[in-house]
């Protein structure tokens, strides 16, 4: 984990494909023909209130946000590298007023209880 | 803590190759001990599923799929379903230009081989306890870095291998209740 947090299940969500190569596994994810029923499997809609947890770089976060206008998404991770480039490329991609990307564990969800409709987290179980 | 409104849905984006936390690089390809490593990469998952990541979330991971099941019910969603799969990236995937999918077999390489040695550090004596024997682990350490030498010597190799995993998302969904239960 990004923040020096222990771990034990860390053994496989570390390490090579954290920031850029992270982004590199994600960049040709998600065939673009298939992106309309992703956003209806994961049930976000217009003004949805999402939430990505484990986010790493966001791009599930920017992928949403740019799918489903309006929509609001807030991204978590711990690891500090990834957000920081996470948020460079929401600037890049003028998503800055659909998404936010936030440094917390999964595990005390610093959100309060019936804030979200809709969570969502991809490759993080 | 119920972060999500009633009604609204938790879902999960799971990929195969990450199933229960531990990535292996299965593919198709035809080398030596091919079958082996299969074999024992089967046997560390079965192994790691239930000694490890059971103990440590107090599930029973011993199915080696559809493991969110448990975990979604246990928090109190329902209407859970498995929503599909839908295609992802691999080394063999035609919009991956050929630098891209170089740095993408290496990186999973480094991984996977990583993921392995920590594994061995952190849990070989309950891994040996639960039917993965040390010396399984060092022939299956062995193994792996042979079979990624053997594929980063012919680029060919690595893209041919990626075109069994170029599908391997699905997504587990669930709703919160409207009513508490």
């Amino acid at each position: 984990m990004g923040d020096g947090q222990e771990n034990p299940l860390e053994t496989a969500t570390s390490g090579y494909f954290e920031g850029e190569r992270l982004e590199l596994l994600w960049r040709y994810a998600y065939r673009p023909e298939f992106v309309p029923l992703l956003m209806d499997y994961l049930g976000v809609q217009p003004q949805s209130q999402v939430l990505d947890i484990g986010c790493g770089t966001g791009f599930l976060s920017r992928l949403i946000a740019r799918s489903v206008g309006g929509a609001q998404v807030t991204g978590l991770d711990t690891d500090s590298a990834s957000l920081e480039l996470g948020r460079e490329l929401i600037v890049a991609e003028n998503l800055g007023a659909q998404v936010k990307l936030i440094s917390g564990s999964a595990y005390e969800l610093p959100f309060p209880d019936e804030h979200f409709d809709t969570i969502t987290s991809q490759t993080l179980l | 803590m119920r972060v999500v409104k009633r009604g609204g849905t938790v879902s999960a984006i799971l990929c195969f190759c990450h199933s229960g936390n531990l990535p292996t690089y299965h593919g198709r390809y035809l080398a030596e001990d091919n079958h082996r490593i299969d074999y024992l990469n089967l046997k560390l998952t079965r192994a790691f599923r239930v000694s490890i990541r059971s103990r440590i979330l107090g599930f029973d991971h011993a199915v080696l799929s559809a493991d969110v099941f448990p975990q979604f019910s246990q928090i109190g969603l329902v209407d859970i379903e498995i929503n599909g799969h839908l295609g992802v990236v691999s080394p063999s995937d035609s919009r991956m230009d050929p630098s891209d999918a170089a740095e993408y077999s290496v990186a999973r390489s480094q991984k996977e081989l990583d993921t392995l040695t920590r594994l061995r550090d952190r849990h070989a004596d309950e891994l040996d306890a639960d039917g993965f024997p040390h010396d399984e682990f060092v022939e299956l350490l062995r193994l792996t870095k042979e079979r990624h030498e053997y594929l980063k010597a012919d680029p060919h190799r690595s893209r041919q291998m990626g075109e069994v995993f170029s599908e391997p998302l699905l997504i587990m969904r669930g709703t919160r209740p409207m009513e508490n239960q």
